[in-house]
């Protein structure tokens, strides 16, 4: 595994300069709406095949006995990795790829709704890896396009969520055929981007620098915090049932004439227009790269350690976090190895471990306890640390 | 802001906020002292009771089975154990706010998911008035809660409380969540539905048999009766789910004490009984 910045192909005689410059050059052909349509998407078919995946490896292990050999197909979630440090030194356009993973994830999205536990693990592993390198792939857009792409990912996440009333997209009938639909909209969009390359002779090949490594790790490692707590409003509501703000909006309303559930879709609904309202500042207003971290960490430290303020802290939290991504830009070439991607991959699965085994500890050995007895908040909270903290590091970089 | 993505991010927001109206409760019926169906159900994470072997396991989600199964019993109040869906494990799934919303009924959940705890909620079709949780002391074992609600029924207030105990092989902890409850319970009329991890004759059994009357005993079953069984759920061999009334406030309805479900709709058997208010 060798360094992947020596690895970019460039069959169009473009420089390294350029082709950071216009890294996903393909985006002029398409309507760029599609694009973020299409980038939103993959987001969203990530969060399911991820939540079907760890949820099937739990399955598996459901014993008091403890985990078993079973839970080693947790390390399917490496595959993207190996298999793109297999693919990147090929000559094959990007739109092949593309074209290829996507119609590999829907195929195996599909088979994923089997109800048997160890081919739906098996298919959503599938899934997720071809679905992680159209992330990376994805990744190399600009601040700006991805933070409209993980807008709207919100706001369809937050859709769904309202619309099945708190279950994930593959636990109910009319859920499963929303999510069939999702994919088709999804292998549409992909077969018109294949067309339309394919028509104006794109011929771009994988280039994959080190900015990819900062932007994949934010843009994944945003998928999983806000798939924790805040990307189900449900979710959300009854991580801070509970507190002084419920009591007192319940006594302003009238508790007795409302359903709890109208409450935690107005969460929903207040973070779809913090999405909203974001985005629109970011056409306005320059704030300084270092506001978002700093909020992002703020609303971290009230949902997992206070909760004094839980609809402030859920509308903070996205706005936060589209501000990060807002700030993803191609920067020169560093010193980066392609095993960072392995670790970031690694480092990734080893908190979201942890942090599933925390809510289960009683019936791990007694060894670990003192690191998962209690502790499943703050393994969230160790992964908004470290979004904030590359964010920062990003964007002084850029400064530079 | 892309103009596109602006009018997709709008619709949502417009779809979002149709489907909230919908949420809105139908009326409860107001008729007077009427009959009470009150339901118990542990519902294993949202999980069928798949086969032990790992190979062999379907790792299905309960939702829509034992959403039928409730629909048929029509039950006033119920409460849910290992109710807790908002894990990565889980899937990531609020099961309490889906089943309130199809059987229309109003909900509380505690402890809240960042306790990490199992889960109880308590349902009603009447509006709760006040609720609150309390986490049991812990000698032993893990974190474990009961749910308190008060409920604004035809018939009156009802105090509604609702836990999962302790294994048996932590002893010492069960016996002091019994005594617990017991104390929290007071002497207010109150319904205790739960899985509480007790057979018939144990320590804590006792302790709480002392205290309250058992809902199964009271329709006419004997207390070790095999009708009562709840648990496994494919072939039960043990009862450990219970619903408890305090002494001298409710009737029980004579042999309407029974157990619902099956391995499709959970890892144990539901159980129901109709009462009344004194």
């Amino acid at each position: 595994m060798g360094k992947l910045t020596e690895r970019i192909n460039c069959e169009d005689n473009t420089t390294i300069e350029e082709n950071l410059l216009t890294p996903y050059n393909h985006i002029n052909i398409m309507d760029e709406s599609w694009d973020l349509t299409e980038t939103a998407l993959i987001m969203l078919l990530i969060t399911v095949a991820l939540n079907n995946f760890l949820s099937k490896v739990f399955v598996l292990n459901f014993s008091t006995d403890g985990l078993n050999i079973t839970v080693f197909l947790a390390l399917l979630f490496l595959l993207p990795v190996l298999f793109y440090l297999l693919i990147s030194p090929a000559k094959i356009p990007n739109y092949i790829i593309e074209f290829t993973m996507g119609l590999t994830a829907v195929l195996f999205n599909t088979l994923s709704l089997l109800p048997l536990a160890i081919v739906s693990i098996l298919s959503s592993g599938i899934a997720l890896s071809s679905l992680l390198v159209l992330l990376i792939l994805h990744s190399n857009q600009t601040g700006t396009e991805v933070s409209n792409a993980v807008t709207l990912y919100i706001s369809f996440y937050i859709t769904l969520a309202i619309l099945l009333v708190g279950l994930t997209i593959y636990a109910t009938s009319i859920g499963r055929i929303v999510f069939l639909a999702v994919n088709l909209i999804f292998l549409i969009l992909a077969s018109f981007r294949l067309y339309e390359n394919k028509q104006a002779g794109e011929s771009s090949k994988v280039i994959f620098d080190h900015t990819s490594y900062i932007n994949y790790f934010l843009l994944f490692g945003v998928i999983i915090y806000l798939n924790y707590i805040i990307l189900n409003p449900f979710i959300f509501f009854s991580w801070t049932s509970d507190n002084n703000t419920r009591q007192i909006f319940l006594n302003i309303i009238g508790y007795e004439t409302v359903n709890q559930n109208i409450i935690a879709a107005t969460y929903g609904i207040g973070g779809i227009i913090a999405g909203l309202i974001s985005l629109s500042i970011r056409d306005t207003v320059d704030l300084p790269f270092w506001i978002d971290p700093v909020l992002f960490l703020l609303a971290a430290i009230d949902l997992i350690f206070t909760q004094l303020w839980p609809f402030g802290t859920y509308f903070l939290s996205i706005f936060s976090i589209i501000g990060i991504i807002s700030h993803l830009k191609p920067v020169d070439a560093r010193k980066i190895t392609g095993y960072n991607l392995f670790g970031i991959q690694l480092l990734l699965l080893i908190l979201m471990f942890l942090q599933i085994i925390s809510g289960h500890w009683v019936f791990l050995p007694t060894i670990i306890h003192p690191i998962i007895h209690g502790m499943a908040g703050v393994y969230i909270f160790v992964l908004g640390v470290l979004i904030s903290v590359l964010a920062l590091v990003n964007g002084g970089l850029l400064n530079e | 802001m892309n103009k596109n993505v602006a009018f997709m991010i709008m619709a949502c927001l417009v779809l979002s906020g149709m489907m909230t109206s919908i949420y809105l409760p139908v009326n409860p019926s107001e008729q007077q002292q009427q009959l009470i169906r009150v339901m118990s159900y542990n519902l294993h994470q949202y999980y069928v009771a798949d086969d032990v072997m790992p190979f062999q396991k379907s790792g299905n989600y309960i939702f829509e089975d034992l959403l039928k199964v409730i629909q048929r019993e029509s039950p006033k109040i119920i409460g849910f154990q290992e109710a807790e869906g908002g894990r990565l494990s889980s899937g990531n799934v609020q099961g309490v706010a889906w089943l309130a919303e199809q059987l229309d009924m109003y909900y509380y959940f505690g402890a809240p998911t960042s306790d990490q705890t199992y889960g109880n909620a308590i349902l009603s079709e009447w509006p709760i008035s006040t609720s609150e949780y309390k986490i049991y002391p812990r000698p032993e074992g893990i974190e474990r809660t009961v749910t308190r609600v008060t409920i604004n029924s035809p018939s009156g207030q009802l105090n509604v409380f609702n836990t999962h105990f302790e294994i048996s092989r932590f002893q010492q902890a069960q016996n002091a969540q019994a005594n617990y409850l017991i104390n929290y319970v007071g002497s207010t009329p109150a319904i205790i539905t739960g899985d509480f991890n007790t057979k018939f004759g144990d320590p804590t059994y006792n302790i709480l048999n002392q205290s309250f009357t058992y809902g199964m005993i009271e329709s006419g079953l004997a207390a070790n009766a095999s009708q009562g069984y709840t648990s496994p759920a494919d072939n039960p061999r043990v009862k450990i789910d219970y619903i408890w009334l305090t002494r001298g406030d409710f009737n029980v309805v004579f042999n309407s004490y029974r157990t619902i479900g099956s391995g499709l709709t959970s890892d144990h058997l539901g159980i129901l009984v109709d009462i009344s208010l004194r």
